[in-house]
């Protein structure tokens, strides 16, 4: 497993520096805007999957780089797993990196000691497993193309659910309630005491959801030509 | 006799092109060139044999293992040249190699970089700064540096100059002299298969129309050229294809001394290349 880590961080050396420019801007604007820590955790959560699973697979695409990587003597399986265990280990790294350069500027530690607790560790841990399930799973079937245009799809279906929401003057529409939903849900594991049984759920939850991201990723890689 | 692979009934569906269950072995120690049009199929079946294609059907047995169940330990035998090289472009050449090299146990840095000194590849330029021809020799020298018992390679002569096809193919000569190692060759340019290939296997649309021993092949294997009153061709034995044209008929017969003794005094016979096979079979006005 670990040449095959050393691989994609060979491969991906240009995309590391990249990550560190976005990760000095993101802890630039958090500071710069005095974004308050919950919402900077949840949008870290967001963003990490982001940059480090999804821009290693799209420049993988760009070079159609899977036939060489496929053809290594592997299988499709390990190639899965290691590229997960890969994102991982960036997001991870990343989280480090932007802690470690807002030390420099940033006035108040609290602010920052905060991330290194266990809740917010694992908050972090589940909110980007859930991401990462979606855009893993998605870009590993369908490539960039196919996350562009599943994200140009949900916009469609949110002003056409705008749009007959408006028609009929119903205030609690579907699309009100789904993201109300998700919001509630945010709320609930960010106001929620950190229990040591809370923070074994957060645990095992986003194991669960990464041994689901694994095992379906495969599933649909196992099925693509290259 | 030992095979390096041995497929069987393999088949593969697309959209408007299907693989027809092809079958065919290469003996362990040869040279096999494959042969046939564009779009035939040639790339599609060496993509099965390395698991970049999914088969629908059929079986791949390399060194007598199936290709997917031992896949790893397969592939670590294979040396293998993409049709199109498909490297990160933005990477330097000992960059590739440096994350390439780690997965074949038998990588030898060496001989690595006495080829790209043969081949005259700088290891600190960029991936994209080469030319075809130069991206062609990289994938050739990766290929080459891990002792592959069997080297797989789609059209690795395609956008070479011809002075260094001659070395490529003499390199493989020399490589052909340790009797373990095993070629498979598809190619477009089959007089470099005339030089080294022992097994010649013609693809064509999707089928295998023969697979035979080169001297078979060359030896037997004619075009019969005669006036229009050899129309009547269905008396000739063995024909694969035939074309008319101004003057009469050429006819591609793979039973060239038994069409002679039947043949009227003014034909012609000739031996037949390789070229005039993939002509006559994929061209001609009529297909065996």
């Amino acid at each position: 497993m670990l040449k095959h880590i050393r691989r994609e961080l060979i491969f991906n050396q240009t995309q590391l520096y990249i990550f560190a420019g976005y990760m000095i801007v993101f802890w630039i604007w958090i500071d710069w805007k005095d974004i308050p820590f919950r919402m900077s955790l949840v949008f870290l959560s967001f963003v990490l999957p982001l940059f480090c699973a999804v821009s290693i697979q799209a420049r993988e695409e760009k070079f159609k780089a899977w036939t060489l990587n496929c053809s290594l003597p592997t299988n499709r399986k390990t190639l899965v797993l290691a590229r997960l265990i890969t994102s991982w280990s960036l997001m991870f790294a990343a989280y480090v990196f932007g802690l470690l350069f807002s030390a420099l500027f940033q006035e108040n530690p609290a602010f920052l000691s905060q991330f290194l607790e266990p809740k917010s560790l694992l908050i972090f841990l589940l909110f980007s497993s859930l991401f990462l399930a979606f855009l893993f799973s998605f870009v590993i079937r369908f490539g960039m193309s196919g996350v562009i245009l599943g994200l140009v799809a949900l916009q469609v279906l949110g002003v056409i659910t705008l749009l007959l929401a408006s028609a009929s003057n119903n205030k609690d529409n579907i699309l009100r309630s789904f993201l109300h939903s998700i919001i509630n849900g945010v709320k609930f594991f960010l106001d929620h005491d950190p229990t040591p049984g809370f923070l074994l759920l957060l645990l095992v939850s986003a194991a669960a959801v990464n041994i689901f991201t694994f095992k379906f990723s495969h599933f649909l890689f196992a099925r693509r030509d290259f | 006799m030992e095979y390096a692979v041995e497929i069987e009934n393999l088949r593969k569906e697309f959209k408007g092109f299907t693989l027809k269950d092809v079958s065919f072995r290469i003996p362990k120690g040869y040279v096999m060139g494959l042969i046939g049009p564009n779009g035939a199929g040639k790339t599609t079946l060496i993509k099965m044999i390395m698991n970049l294609i999914r088969k629908n059907s059929g079986r791949i047995l390399v060194f007598g293992k199936d290709h997917i169940q031992h896949e790893a330990e397969i592939k670590s035998q294979i040396g293998f040249v993409y049709d199109v090289p498909c490297f990160y472009e933005d990477l330097k050449l000992k960059k590739l190699a440096s994350g390439i090299a780690p997965f074949y146990p038998k990588w030898n840095h060496e001989l690595f970089l006495g080829l790209m000194n043969r081949f005259e590849l700088p290891l600190d330029k960029k991936f994209k700064k080469l030319s075809h021809g130069m991206k062609m020799k990289f994938s050739l020298c990766l290929a080459l540096s891990h002792d592959a018992d069997l080297i797989l390679m789609d059209e690795p002569t395609s956008g070479l100059d011809p002075v260094f096809r001659q070395e490529l193919l003499s390199h493989l000569s020399q490589i052909m002299l340790d009797e373990e190692k095993t070629v498979l060759f598809s190619t477009h340019i089959t007089s470099d298969l005339e030089r080294i290939a022992d097994y010649i296997t013609f693809i064509n649309n999707g089928e295998i129309l023969f697979s035979s021993t080169l001297d078979e092949v060359l030896g037997k294997w004619g075009i019969i050229k005669a006036g229009k009153d050899l129309l009547e061709k269905k008396d000739i034995p063995g024909i694969m294809g035939y074309q008319k044209t101004e003057y009469g008929i050429e006819i591609l017969t793979s039973e060239t001394e038994k069409a002679q003794t039947l043949l009227p005094p003014d034909s012609n016979t000739e031996k037949a290349s390789l070229e005039d096979i993939m002509y006559f079979m994929s061209k001609g006005d009529k297909h065996a």
